[in-house]
């Protein structure tokens, strides 16, 4: 008997880390076209937990959902492959990546729909490193929530234990299903994706909704956030090669940096 | 004129040590940048929180709220008693509601933005005007400038801030030693009965003041073992410098997590980083970017970190870290003889 049925998992597809994004010769607008879309490698993290707890028998089903673009579902195919068990592309044309509350309203909305009692998400986008989503995510469900699970232990009586790492150390926490927990890098080794399960994730049920359709009413608009510019950080001067430890300690000294 | 709210916690963790947030005068620093700024202390010692408003300076105005003796803060209660304040005191009090961008401040804003409704800037650098900011995207190379508007017709809702503290640097007689006009103790935070703390681990350097050290050295997966470690904090220690290190350090069991710089760890700018067997992967890069000079050593030629250092030395670590030891320890002798 499982102990939970689904898990909800939020995927954003981020530019590919690897590759540095640059700003346009007008300086208007980011380079991004060139750059290969990739699951967040913390979104990653958190879809190998719950293929992991899927695995043991503990979860029923995983779900990837994706609030994005034409884009999102090659992204959602890549969950497939790496174990999700179905996906929701929820298609927009507006890529929202100022609005961390839309966002988040509108992923909330998924897991209430889909009467999922434990969402796992990245604890990050490795793009806008916000980390704010998962959290306003669990509000809006009114859920309770841990952040920065390096370790996820879910009980038969659907307690879930969770440890923490933070800047005063390591906690362990404990609360009740349902909840959102966001994974920290060492939870896991996410997989590759084998060939096998990448040919089995082109037959695995992929619902494409249309945000229009989907976006919640709301009473309360937020204050708007626009970007209005963009430009690439001053790169740092060029260093030189020293040959030798006393040679670095002159040029140090000569420096001003004595030590 | 705006009326900026500064949150931050004061916490003695189980060991009995204190975490006070080294960045205090930095973010003050940023509020006051939009108005006369106020203070929300949070914490779990109501004595220790006392203790440390009386001694404040450049806050008018400080507000205590703590958790009952011994209980955890977590950043429901937080949140909590935020959302209240700004309600009861009719939402035009505050403009702007800050907080430092750490595993703390991240999570209270970004709790505070869903339960009111509004807007949320992270991680920023540097503020152009009251709705204008500048904050760092894409691991830190591109740096984006976003604007705040509240909508026609709405009420003006506090815009919340997350504060990069290495974009705010202060100088010693900045803040004038003035006494808050007044303080004032909150109720008691309520329990958070769904999320239970049943075992914490305080790290035992959560106190190094990582983020405003002026040198810093930074542990890679080159330093290998316990020795290298070893090696590394005595030159620390020769240097007077603080220790930080990469995922791989961490991961591999060499020092605690709390250590991690880069994108996803903590963000320095020290006067001098030194980086010691780091390859000089962009994530880490994104936490060190904004030191005054960066010093490698790394025995690989061709590491990625030899093009972002100022002073770029290709050696092994277990030759070249003694010898720069011998080199300072020299040093301080020839100012002792020069006595
Ligand atoms: C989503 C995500 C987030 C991340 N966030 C962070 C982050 O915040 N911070 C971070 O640091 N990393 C982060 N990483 C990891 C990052 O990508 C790199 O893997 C990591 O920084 C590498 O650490 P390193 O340079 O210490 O180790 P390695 O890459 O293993 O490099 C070790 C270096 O030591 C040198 N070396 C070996 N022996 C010696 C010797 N005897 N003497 C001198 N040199 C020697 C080698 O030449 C090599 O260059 C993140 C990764 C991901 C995917």
């Amino acid at each position: 008997m499982a102990i939970c049925d689904r898990i909800v998992v939020p995927i954003k597809p981020v530019p590919d880390p690897e590759h540095p994004v640059r700003v346009s010769a007008d300086g208007d607008t980011l380079l991004l076209d060139h750059i290969s879309l990739v699951p967040n490698p913390f979104d990653a993290i958190a879809l190998e937990e719950a293929v992991q707890l899927r695995e043991s028998g503990k979860v029923s089903e995983v779900v990837a959902v994706t609030l994005y673009g034409d884009a999102g579902e090659g992204i959602l195919r890549t969950a497939l492959a790496l174990g999700a068990d179905r996906a929701i592309h929820i298609h927009s044309d507006d890529p929202f990546s100022e609005d961390a509350l839309t966002i988040a309203e509108v992923l909330a909305t998924v897991v209430k729909k889909e009467s999922s009692a434990l969402v796992l998400a990245g604890k990050q986008g490795v793009d806008h490193d916000r980390g704010a989503v998962p959290i306003m995510m669990a509000v809006h469900l009114d859920w309770p929530h841990i952040t920065l699970a390096s370790r996820v232990s879910l009980h038969a009586d659907g307690r879930v234990e969770v440890v923490r790492d933070t800047e005063l150390g390591t906690e362990t926490l404990a609360l009740t299903l349902p909840a959102l927990i966001t994974a920290e890098l060492r939870l896991n080794e996410p997989r590759y994706a084998s060939l096998p399960a990448i040919m089995k994730a082109k037959r695995k049920p992929l619902e494409r909704v249309d945000l229009a359709d989907m976006l919640p009413e709301r009473s309360i608009r937020p204050p708007r956030i626009q970007r209005v510019a963009v430009r690439e950080r001053p790169a740092r001067p060029v260093g030189e090669r020293v040959a030798s430890v006393s040679e670095l300690a002159d040029r140090l000294k000569a420096h001003g940096l004595g030590v | 004129m705006t009326k900026p709210l500064v949150c931050a916690r004061i916490v003695r963790t189980q060991n009995g040590a204190v975490h006070f947030s080294p960045t205090l005068d930095r973010l003050w620093k940023a509020a006051s940048e939009l108005g006369q700024p106020e203070l929300l202390l949070l914490g779990n010692d109501l004595k220790l929180l006392e203790r440390q408003a009386e001694g404040i300076s450049g806050y008018s105005k400080v507000l205590i709220a703590c958790t009952e003796t011994g209980q955890a803060l977590q950043v429901e209660m937080a949140a909590a008693v935020v959302s209240s304040l700004v309600k009861e005191h009719s939402s035009a009090e505050w403009s702007h509601i800050l907080a430092e961008t750490d595993s703390f401040g991240r999570e209270l804003m970004a709790h505070l933005a869903a339960r009111m409704m509004t807007a949320l800037v992270t991680e920023v650098i540097a503020i152009e005007d009251a709705n204008t900011f500048i904050r760092p995207v894409h691991a830190g190379v591109i740096q984006e400038t976003v604007r705040v508007s509240q909508r026609d017709g709405e009420d003006e809702l506090p815009v919340l801030i997350t504060i990069r503290p290495t974009g705010f640097p202060v100088s010693d007689d900045l803040i004038q030693p003035t006494a808050p006009d007044s303080i004032q103790r909150l109720d008691t935070l309520s329990d958070n009965e769904r999320v239970r703390v049943i075992d914490e681990h305080a790290s035992p350097v959560a106190d190094q003041d990582l983020t405003s050290a002026q040198v810093v050295v930074g542990i890679g997966g080159g330093v290998g073992d316990k020795e290298g470690v070893a090696l590394i904090e005595q030159l620390a220690n020769h240097l007077g410098g603080a220790i930080a290190a990469t995922r791989t350090a961490v991961d591999s069991g060499l020092v605690s997590n709390d250590l991690q710089v880069g994108q996803t760890g903590r963000i320095i700018a020290p006067k001098l980083y030194f980086a010691i067997g780091i390859s000089g992967a962009i994530q880490h890069l994104a936490g060190i970017k904004d030191a005054g000079a960066i010093v490698s050593i790394n025995s690989d030629p061709n590491a990625p970190i030899h093009a972002a250092a100022d002073l770029a030395l290709a050696a092994d670590l277990r030759q070249a870290i003694p010898e720069l030891i011998a080199h300072i320890s020299q040093r301080s002798e020839t100012v002792l003889l020069d006595r």
